[in-house]
């Protein structure tokens, strides 16, 4: 009995002492998905977040509806939380401004107006928050960033509110490329 | 023949009243106020050689020993409040939670073990709820009111949270090393603050856990 006992402790212990990276470290236990070019790199907490399409530089990261732990993916329930990342033309300012600009258009009220925002790592941007009709009462935060390859463009979408400190967190973990 | 008969039965009716009257006298004070004969009921009839009161003897050596010391032989169970940190760098830090612990009366081995529930603080939404069971096996020095002791501890628990509104349970294990001091204020009741280390892993990542505990039981 103490001999097993010996052993297993043993064993136990180096394991235990030797498994995982340090927990405290800066985005610890995030995935990261990075376009083959390097022009981003998004972090994201896995669970809950799943990486679900990336095609050249757009992504498709969501959370799904706790419905879908129940029903089908595919029975048209739209994601929890759902983030699309792409790169394209012009200047931060002017895409976010765009975003702004066409939220009636696209039958969203505006939350909070455009505003500067920046990275953990330094890099400026502008954001702007809406909300979707009552008939479909979705938030939604467009965030750009500038980058020399054209502009960083996130799209969250979500059931819940977008303007909390973990999508802030969120997207203050967002980098810039390129990278060495 | 009828008048032996009679005599018997006069006999059992009266003796069992004079007995009884006379264990009234004894107990009570007014008993030994003579009556008109000047004999009282506690007192034996005439010719009857008077009842010694037999004292009971203590043991002498009863007497001449001093009371007992009572040796304490260590804690049994204990509540207690335990201050942690899980910190991580997306918003996760101290763990503050309530103990209930229990110990084997192993003598100088310290063997036992104790369960927490609480809450860890998350800046980021709601905080998490914390549930652990930790074992504890090592030495404790018995002998008197302070009880100093040192364990190995292992842990094993359940970190229970949201993250992005979507509902998190991460397995959180540990092993390391916990040492104290209990304290006897009155018969089995005491205090303790205890101090540990454990290298937990959560999620395939490392943490490194100082506990400090503070404990009061029996």
């Amino acid at each position: 009995m103490r001999r097993a006992r010996a052993i297993a402790l043993s064993l136990l212990a180096p394991a235990l002492l030797a498994c995982g990276s340090p927990g405290d470290a800066r985005y610890a236990g995030m995935r990261v998905h990075e376009p083959d070019d390097g022009s981003y790199r998004v972090r994201f907490l896995s669970p809950p977040w799943e990486l679900v399409d990336h095609e050249g530089r757009r992504a498709v990261i969501e959370i799904p509806a706790n419905a879908t732990g129940f029903i089908d993916r595919d029975a048209g329930i739209p994601p929890k939380y759902r983030l699309v990342v792409d790169v394209v033309g012009g200047s931060a300012a002017s895409v976010s401004g765009a975003d702004a600009a066409s939220a009636a258009a696209r039958g969203e009220t505006i939350v909070e107006p455009l505003r500067a925002i920046e990275t953990d790592s330094g890099a400026m941007g502008f954001e702007v928050i809406t909300r979707g009709t009552d008939a479909s009462p979705r938030s939604f935060r467009y965030v750009s960033f500038d980058a020399p390859a054209g502009v960083v463009h996130l799209v969250f979408e979500a059931s819940p509110e977008l303007d909390e400190p973990e999508v802030d967190a969120m997207v203050r973990a967002v980098e810039v490329g390129p990278f060495e | 023949m009828s008048r032996i008969a009679l005599a018997v039965l006069a006999l059992a009716l009266v003796v069992p009243e004079v007995a009884l009257a006379q264990d009234a006298a004894a107990s009570s004070a007014v008993a030994s106020e003579p009556r008109e004969s000047g004999a009282t009921l506690a007192e034996p009839p005439p010719g009857v050689p008077p009842r010694r009161r037999r004292r009971r003897r203590r043991a002498p050596e009863a007497a001449e020993q001093p009371a007992e010391r009572f040796e304490w032989d260590g804690p049994r169970v204990e509540l207690g409040w335990a201050r942690y940190a899980i910190a991580d760098a997306w918003g996760g830090g101290t763990v503050d939670t309530a103990t209930f612990g229990g110990f084997v009366p192993t003598g100088a081995v310290r063997l036992g073990g104790y369960a927490e529930l609480g809450v860890r603080e998350y800046t980021l939404a709601a905080d998490d709820a914390v549930f652990r069971g930790t074992l504890l096996g090592g030495y404790q020095h018995l002998g008197g009111d302070l009880v100093p002791y040192a364990c190995l501890a292992g842990s094993l628990g359940l970190v229970v949270g949201k993250r992005f509104h979507t509902p998190q349970s991460r397995v959180i294990a540990g092993l390391g090393l916990e040492a104290g001091l209990d304290l006897r204020l009155v018969k089995t009741l005491f205090v303790g603050a205890s101090l540990s280390y454990q290298r937990a892993t959560m999620n395939d990542l490392a943490y490194d856990l100082f506990t400090l505990r503070l404990r009061i039981g029996l």
